[in-house]
């Protein structure tokens, strides 16, 4: 019996069957984490149309009546809604500018340091800070830069000079939530790229040797590029987060002395939604932070595209 | 191996979601004796139920330390429970709400449909943002199984010839949603002084707000004499409360019940003539270097409590018995690195009728409801009345005789409990509910037995209480049904705080402007539409 003489669909079909038959364990272990999806990623999405409806808690998202584009009109008409969104963009932004090069930054230096056992320490201590909650570091924080019982205010008292108002000034306390952000993070996203700087092939290192470069000359022409990949990805995922922010953050270090700027769409929707009981304004707050997100992620990774990258996708 | 592996893993997977697919398909075992404790069921007898109905309760979880109890789980909840099964035969679980995220909590509860079948809270506008969308059970065919309710709350001192019972009963249908639970003291707020540090400095104790400005510049001046870090005056970001006798004495006192009721917005009373005034001496008190500089970085009471410990406060406004409540008290902490120091109670802040104004609690306190998904709101009703027979809030009040209380000239003296029967609240008002606090039918033995309740000498407590009750006042009840406050009460709450800590720590000079655009800002947010729904259905009691 030889192959040629079968009909088309036959063979295809026993291709088909053949490849399954080989592989169908594989398939069988993929249906876990689809399912995964299925039932706690895609399923709880169906809820957004609360956003269109007057959800009644006790009627549940499906039985409540449709509200029609009420809830967003009451965000867009609210004044702290457009002022929580504003300081999103802003500590985001800065967040973006500041945090993102720092980690590169670091994993650069750490890459460059010749007693291994120096560079494990530093790292480790680097990434440390990262597992602790926001709560405990807003502890450590009013501790070291409260206005009046901070240790760094007490020692500039005694010595003469003015108390900094850390927390209270909004500029200054602008500038102490994105330093708290770095310290905690720094070291914990330099490990994503001091694992691309593992991968680079040695010997590009040793032909610029030969070549003659030096340290410098070697990072900016070996590594850098060697993880620009890396680097692009990471940026188009931050930057498709940009109108999204964690709660827990500004919650615990805002106050009344700079609510003005420290409220964000987070804290505004905790407030207003959740609090107030008004879920459906918190998932029109929410779609509509996705759908900028969003934007923001096809405009970055399209951006990418165009300057000769490979985007996310 | 690899496929041996794999092929157990897929199994495992399809079998997984089989057994999510159909959860119970396939028949229960029969009932062999997998629970062989249970009696058998005895013949059918005069008994109503066989079967204990299962209800569930909740209560606060407090969470405080120095060796507090789970309060779903203690020697309390084990004597409710085995009494409510020989009287009620009522099987009662409770379920632990955290006292300071109750809002949250109580709202995930009865969104998800599994609020307990009695649950409670303190704000009034909480329940009407549940009954508004149809989430509690219409009381009215159970009212009859109230009768020791209702005799325990007797007539409604603010609404004359109404039972206490029917307070929050619906004027257009009738029908009543929650009941209120009867404070038996509705002292609210006092100012407290260390008495040590007058007597130190030679001052008098201050009768007037200007004496209580100077007592606390000399406080502040002489920290050298008193020898420690002194804080003149403490409070924290809840400025409303924690000034609260202060700013009232500046509320225009010609001002009628009617205009104080409509324009008190969610308990703030920022919009009656005369509060910004009183806003104003305190950002002059705290231009003065009276006030913690950093208060307005206090979300919470722990920095107040850890400064008046350390014996470093001067002064502080909070509720009437504040200093000396729980053991070891903010008194007993602070004793034991100052042995000499103590706190009085004083009464500075006079109106210009010359009254000693503050607020005193309303005779309704927290409401009890019952979730309309209830399934046993008949046995929830029932455990409510049941808690108001003497019997039962009396031991839970002062427990054993001998354990936790001894009788002292014919008085209950509470013993300071440290053991498993301390009691997480005080008096076990998160287990009475509805009676809230402690009754021995007069003023003034009750307030004899209240005071014989603390660790310090009774008469701080006596003191404490007329310097409380003197002059108070509470807003009028009007029985309306309002409805606007709810979704904005919690924003306004947060504005307020950042409003009012804005305005006393701005420059003097920029006090009006500050102040100013915090009330545009305030109003606009909601308030101007509670306030709008207020003056129309204002009725005259």
């Amino acid at each position: 019996m030889s192959v040629q003489k079968l009909p088309m669909n036959r063979m295809i079909s026993e291709k088909t069957t053949k490849y399954f038959m080989r592989t169908w364990q594989l398939y069988g272990m993929l249906l876990l984490p689809i399912a995964f999806f299925i039932i706690f990623r895609y399923l709880p999405m169906t809820n957004i149309v609360m956003a269109f409806k007057n959800y009644n808690m006790f009627k549940g998202v499906w039985e409540s009546e449709w509200a029609g584009f009420v809830w967003f009109n009451k965000a867009f008409t609210s004044k702290d809604f457009w002022n929580a969104f504003r300081n999103t963009l802003v500590l985001n932004a800065l967040d973006l500018v500041i945090g993102f090069p720092m980690p590169i930054l670091m994993a650069l230096l750490l890459n460059e340091l010749i007693f291994r056992r120096f560079k494990r320490v530093t790292q480790t201590i680097a990434y440390l800070p990262h597992f602790l909650s926001w709560i405990i570091i807003t502890g450590i924080a009013f501790q070291i830069l409260a206005p009046r019982s901070g240790i760094v205010n007490i020692a500039l008292t005694r010595m003469g000079f003015d108390a900094i108002e850390f927390l209270s000034d909004p500029k200054l306390w602008i500038m102490t939530y994105v330093m708290l952000g770095l310290w905690k993070e720094v070291g914990w996203n330099a490990i994503i790229y001091l694992a691309a700087i593992t991968g680079i092939n040695p010997e590009l290192y040793e032909s610029a040797e030969i070549d003659g470069a030096g340290r410098f000359r070697k990072i900016w022409h070996v590594t850098l590029p060697g993880i620009r990949n890396t680097i692009v990805v990471l940026l188009i995922l931050s930057v498709g987060r940009i109108v999204g922010i964690e709660f827990d953050r500004p919650f615990t270090l805002q106050n009344t002395a700079v609510m003005e700027v420290a409220d964000v769409i987070s804290t505004y929707v905790y407030r207003v939604g959740i609090k107030g009981l008004q879920f459906s304004l918190t998932a029109a707050v929410g779609l509509f932070q996705s759908v900028i997100n969003v934007i923001f992620l096809l405009i970055a990774n399209e951006l990418a595209k165009r300057t000769g990258e490979h985007g996310i996708w | 191996m690899k496929k041996v592996l794999s092929l157990f893993l897929a199994v495992v997977l399809v079998l997984s979601l089989a057994a999510c697919s159909k959860p119970a398909t396939q028949p229960e075992p029969t009932k062999t004796p997998d629970t062989p404790a249970e009696t058998p069921t005895p013949e059918p007898t005069e008994e109503p139920p066989k079967e204990p109905v299962k209800i569930t309760v909740e209560v606060f979880d407090r969470g405080t330390d120095g060796g507090k109890t789970d309060p779903t789980n203690n020697y309390w909840t084990d004597w409710i429970k085995q009494k409510l099964l020989e009287d009620e035969n009522i099987e009662v679980t409770f379920i632990p709400v955290s006292r300071w995220e109750e809002t949250e909590q109580l709202n995930n509860l009865m969104a998800a449909g599994t609020a307990p079948d009695v649950c409670y809270t303190y704000s009034g506008d909480l329940v009407s943002l549940y009954r508004e969308q149809g989430g509690l059970t219409v009381l009215n065919p159970y009212m009859d199984l109230l009768k020791d309710l209702d005799e325990l709350l007797g007539e409604d001192e603010s609404l004359p010839g109404r039972r206490l019972i029917e307070r929050n009963r619906i004027a257009e249908t009738g029908e009543i949603h929650s009941i209120p639970a009867r404070r038996m003291n509705v002292a609210g707020i006092n100012t407290f002084i260390r008495k040590d540090w007058l007597d130190k400095l030679n001052l008098p104790i201050p009768n007037t707000i200007d004496e209580f400005f100077d007592t606390l510049v000399a406080f502040k001046e002489n920290a050298d004499v008193l020898g420690v870090d002194v804080i003149p005056f403490e409070m924290t970001t809840d400025v409303r409360w924690r000034a609260e006798p202060l700013i009232h004495s500046f509320i225009d006192p010609n001002l009628s019940d009617k205009e104080k009721w409509i324009n008190t917005v969610i308990d703030r009373n920022y919009l009656l003539p005369g509060v910004k005034e009183g806003y104003r001496f305190l950002n002059k008190m705290y231009n003065a270097g009276l006030i913690d500089p950093e208060f307005y970085l206090y979300k919470d009471d722990v920095k107040n409590e850890e400064y008046i410990k350390a014996g470093r406060v001067g002064s502080f406004i909070h509720n009437w018995d504040q200093p000396y409540r729980g053991s070891p008290s903010l008194v007993d902490s602070m004793r034991e690195n100052f042995p000499d120091a103590e706190y009085i109670t004083i009464d500075p802040f006079v109106n210009s009728v010359g009254k000693r104004v503050k607020m005193k609690y309303n005779q309704a306190g927290l409401n009890v409801f019952v979730p309309s998904f209830s399934k046993n709101a008949e046995a929830a009703v029932r455990y409510i009345n049941w808690l108001a027979k003497p019997e039962v809030y009396r031991f839970l009040q002062f427990g054993e005789e001998g354990v936790n209380h001894e009788v002292v000239n014919g008085l209950p003296r509470t013993i300071a409990a440290t053991g498993p029967t301390i009691q997480n609240s005080l008096n076990n008002i998160d287990y009475t509910l509805n009676m809230n606090g402690i009754w021995l039918g007069d003023h003034e033995t009750t307030l004899k037995a209240i005071a014989n309740g603390y660790s310090c000498e009774p008469h701080y407590i006596e003191n404490a209480m007329k310097t409380a009750l003197n002059d108070a006042y509470a807003l009028p009840v009007v029985p309306v049904t309002l409805t606007v406050a709810g979704p904005y009460s919690e924003d306004l709450k947060t504005k307020g705080e950042v409003g009012t800590c804005n305005a006393i720590r701005a420059p003097e000079s920029e006090f009006d402007k500050i102040w100013d655009e915090f009330i545009a800002d305030w109003k606009a947010s909601g308030a101007d539409e509670i306030i709008a729904e207020r003056a129309a259905k204002y009725i005259e009691p």
